[in-house]
């Protein structure tokens, strides 16, 4: 295992990556959108595919990660608004809304990615990178572009916390009370969607979700309050992916996200194995207490 | 705490008012009609499917079909009275898994009044303590909301209202899978909440409870079957014909006046004397 300058460079811009997704991902499960980032993650496919086209149509070139980057976003963000008034319909419910929005976009992304591929300068091989991430062809700019991004997001966490956690424990009350329920609901929105769409190179459309979310499942095992839960979960989603990227570097086959992925979950299992632990031990205590205090 | 109160302006004027969740649900409740005074207990009760919570939901816009009919909060349109309005949901409909503190919560009802986008300061932090301690919680402001009784959740929600500094409390079934001493618990806080002026309007399934306990009862079944003090608005007639069944049994051994009822449903209910109103706005000032 070398740690050239490129590895540092992944590390770093991995472990930022892991951190701010956990924190984003701490209120996205907070608000049971769970899922909705799984809907943008799968519905980004399509709006890479109309960026490359697009970029290709207007002769800038379909590769230019500009173009690809606002068509994920967009996509992902159209589907991801969609989920809440497709839910609210009698008889559709979350699940319904979810399961079509996310297979329709998805199959839709595949019809227009094999016109990609059948396209003269279609990305040959590129629909597994999409698919599972290439976080060893992170560049210089890439790592930029992820720093900006997290000054965003940790801003805007900052400023919205309060009124992201007034909204998720009750809606019903915050509407009632004059909270601007719709607006955070567009930011938090806007955030999941900024966070998936930026780690799709790191961790490719499926397991993208597994970032942001199996570290902020993880915290909410351990009692506090929400900002602690997202600093937690950001410690967590940060430790798992720089764990990720060591280990995908050591075994040299296991790509990184899913390295990554792998060493979340596994943090997310020891944690409840503890809690399990933790709760039994101190359920066996009060048994003897009791057991005490009727014999004396 | 430290508005001049106007009980010349009620909280809550209803009229002709209907509501329900749209498609072929279509209207739960029909052209309901009341006005609550200030400073006063008033429960909405009726048979399961009647549409008590509907009605309230309906009240607060929280329903998917827009009503018909008017609910006039303060003298104004609900928007202009938000801040003088709090809904306390089912403790049911709540995920007490939630990562936060019973001061968390309570904290939450001034995410309006302090500013959702500004951290909470040292005074956010203090009416938010107080208003635990108004509702018995102060002990375990620290304690995570999953840890509390059931008893207590449903106080931490009230301690929410009073920490937005809501003067109506709209409360659905509060006392819903409640233990007798959290009942009782619960009502001492919102009575002593109603003689500081503050109005309460609570669904509520409890007959014997709500007479023995509340100013005002709206039997509601559909619509409106009656409305007035308990002892009047609860006759065993009424019952009869709210439930669908003979309730006289029942509605005997708690009391029944003898006197059928008048089912005014605009007039309001005054259960206080206006002086007892004012003795208990001066006893609410000199708490200041």
């Amino acid at each position: 295992m070398t740690f050239g300058a490129n590895t540092i460079l992944v590390l770093a811009g991995c472990t930022l990556f892991g951190a701010i997704a956990g924190s984003v991902g701490t209120f996205v499960l907070a608000r049971r959108r769970a899922l909705v980032s799984d809907v943008a993650g799968h519905a980004a496919l399509l709006g890479i595919a109309l960026g490359f086209l697009a970029g290709e149509a207007l002769g800038i070139g379909g590769r230019s990660p500009l173009v690809l980057l606002v068509g994920a976003a967009s996509t992902a963000f159209l589907a991801a608004v969609l989920v809440p008034p497709l839910a609210r319909l009698r008889r559709v419910g979350d699940d319904g809304a979810i399961a079509t929005l996310l297979a329709g976009f998805f199959g839709l992304g595949a019809v227009f990615f094999s016109l990609v591929q059948s396209h003269g300068s279609g990305s040959q091989g590129g629909l597994s990178k999409l698919f599972f991430g290439s976080a060893a062809a992170m560049t210089r700019a890439d790592l930029f572009m992820l720093a900006v991004l997290s000054i965003g997001v940790l801003s805007a966490l900052l400023f919205c916390a309060r009124g992201f956690a007034t909204v998720a424990f009750d809606e019903d009350f915050a509407r009632v009370s004059g909270v601007p329920v719709r607006a955070l609901d567009f930011a938090l929105t806007a955030l999941l969607v900024s966070v998936v769409v930026a780690g799709l190179q790191i961790a490719g459309v499926v397991l993208v979700v597994a970032l942001l979310l199996t570290p902020a499942a993880t915290a909410r095992l351990a009692p506090a309050s929400i900002r602690r839960t997202a600093v937690l979960a950001a410690l967590l989603g940060g430790t798992a992916a720089f764990g990720g990227v060591l280990a995908s570097l050591a075994t040299d086959s296991i790509p990184t996200g899913s390295a990554m992925t792998l060493v979340s979950a596994t943090i997310f299992a020891a944690a409840l194995a503890l809690t399990a632990l933790r709760s039994r031990v101190s359920r066996a205590k009060r048994a003897t207490r009791n057991i005490e205090d009727l014999r004396a | 705490m430290n508005r001049t109160r106007d009980s010349a302006v009620s909280p809550l004027v209803v009229e002709h008012f209907s509501c329900g969740y749209g498609g072929d649900a279509a209207v739960v409740v029909r052209d309901a009609s009341f006005t609550l005074a200030s400073g006063t207990m008033n429960a909405i009760i009726g048979p399961n499917g009647g549409g008590k919570s509907t009605l309230l939901k309906g009240l607060l816009g929280l329903l998917p079909a827009t009503p018909t009919g008017s609910a006039r909060f303060f003298g104004g349109s609900l928007d202009a009275a938000r801040a003088r309005v709090a809904f306390v949901p089912q403790r049911a409909e709540i995920d007490w898994n939630f990562p936060a503190s019973a001061l968390d919560v309570a904290a939450m009802g001034l995410a309006r009044k302090a500013g959702v986008f500004r951290r909470l300061g040292r005074g956010g932090r203090d009416a938010a303590m107080r208003a635990l301690e108004t509702v018995a919680l102060a002990d375990v402001a620290h304690a995570q909301i999953g840890a509390l009784s059931g008893g207590q959740q449903q106080r931490v929600l009230v301690a929410r209202a009073l920490a937005a500094d809501a003067e109506l409390l709209l409360l659905d079934e509060p006392f819903a899978n409640a233990d007798s001493a959290a009942s009782a618990r619960l009502l001492a806080t919102l009575q002593q909440l109603a003689r500081n002026g503050r109005t309460i309007l609570a669904v509520h399934h409890d007959l014997a409870a709500v007479r023995a306990a509340f100013d005002r009862a709206i039997v509601i079944a559909g619509h409106v079957v009656a409305d007035g003090p308990p002892s009047a608005s609860l006759s065993g007639s009424v019952l009869a014909a709210a439930y669908g069944i003979d309730l006289t049994t029942a509605a005997t051994t708690l009391t029944t006046p003898t006197t059928t009822s008048t089912t005014s449903t605009t007039s309001t209910a005054s259960p206080r004397s206006t002086d007892s109103q004012a003795q208990a706005h001066r006893s609410t000032a000199a708490q200041q």
